[in-house]
């Protein structure tokens, strides 16, 4: 995990930092090089009325007879009262642009631009009553973890804003919900893999329910599919716009509840996927325990599943199906970090990852 | 063959599928293979016969060992996830008879198609003239 608060040069700030680290990648692929690149920028706002993730990505298309090189996708999820809303939508290579070096991303109308210090959001789904117009100010600065180790492949490359400011207008159904600076976060992957690769990862972040909390949080664990074995191991907390304390590996320990988290009837998308992956029961424990502990600091962070959707995606490697198992919980932090007590309560999402 | 027929839209998708998906199409055979399945959807008849990776027209009245019975609507609901596979057997969206061999051999020769229909790079477009076609012409 690299500190970065020198990247942004004279210019110095958060945006500068993320203009200098958080920037698309995607880009011709070397002669030989099999079809396995992905990217994707991920954004999460979660509000009293409203959870919404946005994500947009580029992947490399394996499948022979694919229409073009590249699958752009977009993925609009909404939970609000009425409950999950949303799909996974794909692009044609020639209704994409791809601003490389930048964050500079058309998918047909559906827009992502990070410009003069915000993250622009337009995205309207074309078969899903849904559709997002945003800005994104980042709050703090951006974490960067390259070279996450994978045990089929070369690594994989990790940035993160944890905590932005958005301000717009999302609908969803015919109902209109405003935001006027509610909390969100971002972050950006990429590498070279395949779905069914032998990778697994949990994944999440919490942002305080109370704005004035200077505190945030995130915490990762990338496993091999069986979850017998952590490749990488961390959790980062952030004190307004700093980095303020990073734990990796033996500093860490996970604990869930002898239970899993239970739905009726989880929201999937894209919903042709659920004839191929129609289980109801979901392999997402009800909650999940980081507890950090590293010198004199320590850091508890307790989460309680809430509901679970699943992003299911035809795996690459054989006739299986990875599962993005996102789940919002109500979550309790609390410890010491370099003197300072910690102890707050927010809403975090949670990503499982499965295959089957 | 025409896609305006839903026999139409099988054979198609089933030539598609055993060229842009293979290792789908021959896990859908293996199980069905000998044997003869007759279709029934919204009153149009037709029959497929499996061998280990080729599926032929076959005549419906050739007795066939699987007969399954169902609707453009119903397909289009399971597409689009408004109920699952087992829901539609149950509210009878979905009918399929024969031994429990037969019929388990049957669910897993449809779950492969469908693990290849995902994948096909095809199958998006076809899905939107059978939707197409399925609303009387109207997307």
């Amino acid at each position: 995990m690299f500190d970065l608060s020198h990247v942004g040069g004279e210019r110095g700030g958060v945006a500068a930092t993320i203009d200098a680290v958080d920037f698309v990648r995607y880009g011709p692929r070397a002669r030989g090089e099999p079809a396995s690149f992905k990217e994707w920028q991920h954004f999460a706002i979660l509000t009293e009325a409203l959870d919404l993730l946005v994500n947009f990505s580029l992947c490399d298309d394996p499948r022979p007879g694919a229409p073009g090189r590249t699958l752009p996708r977009l993925i609009v999820m909404a939970r609000d009262a009425s409950g999950w809303e949303g799909d996974v939508e794909e692009f044609r290579e020639d209704e994409t642009y791809v601003g490389r070096g930048r964050t500079d991303l058309e998918f047909a109308t559906n827009t992502l631009v990070f410009r003069d210090g915000h993250f622009l959001i337009t995205a309207g789904l074309r078969d899903r009553p849904v559709a997002v117009r945003l800005r994104l100010d980042p709050v703090t600065m951006p974490a960067y973890a390259p070279s996450v180790p994978m045990l089929d492949g070369p690594p994989l490359h990790w940035s993160v804003v944890p905590r932005l400011e958005v301000t717009g207008v999302v609908e969803v159904a015919g109902r209109r919900h405003r935001l006027e600076r509610a909390l969100a976060y971002h972050d950006h992957n990429w590498g070279r893999f395949l779905w069914g690769h032998d990778v697994a990862w949990e994944w999440g972040f919490v942002l305080p329910d109370d704005p004035d909390v200077p505190w945030t949080t995130t915490f990762v664990r990338l496993t091999n599919r069986a979850r017998t074995v952590a490749l990488s191991h961390g959790m980062l907390l952030w004190r307004g716009e700093r980095l303020a304390r990073v734990f990796r590996g033996r500093d860490l320990c996970v604990d869930t509840p002898l239970a899993y988290a239970r739905r009726p009837r989880p929201f999937k998308v894209p919903r042709p996927m659920a004839l191929v992956a129609p289980e109801l029961a979901i392999d997402v424990p009800s909650g999940l325990v980081t507890e950090a502990a590293s010198g004199a600091d320590r850091l508890r962070c307790e989460c309680t599943v809430e509901d679970v959707a699943q992003v299911l995606i035809p795996s690459e490697t054989g006739l299986g199906v990875t599962i993005f198992n996102e789940a919002t919980a109500r979550t309790h932090v609390r410890g010491v970090v370099d003197g300072a007590r910690v102890d707050f309560t927010g809403r975090s999402i949670m990503e499982f990852i499965r295959v089957v | 063959m025409s896609s305006e027929t839903f026999a139409g839209f099988v054979h198609e998708s089933l030539a598609l599928l055993r060229c842009e998906v293979p290792a789908a199409h021959a896990a859908m055979c293996a199980p069905v293979a000998g044997r003869r399945v007759a279709i029934d959807a919204d009153g149009e008849a037709f029959a497929l016969r499996f061998e280990r990776n080729v599926v032929h027209a076959a005549a419906p009245e050739a007795g066939p060992e699987l007969s399954v019975r169902t609707s453009r609507r119903a397909v289009l609901a399971l597409v689009d996830a408004r109920y699952s596979l087992l829901e539609a057997v149950l509210n009878e969206h979905l009918d399929v008879r024969g031994t429990p061999d037969d019929v388990i051999a049957f669910h897993d020769a449809l779950v492969a198609y469908l693990h290849g229909a995902v994948r096909a790079p095809s199958f998006p477009g076809l899905l939107r003239r059978f939707r197409a076609h399925a609303h009387g012409g109207m997307p």
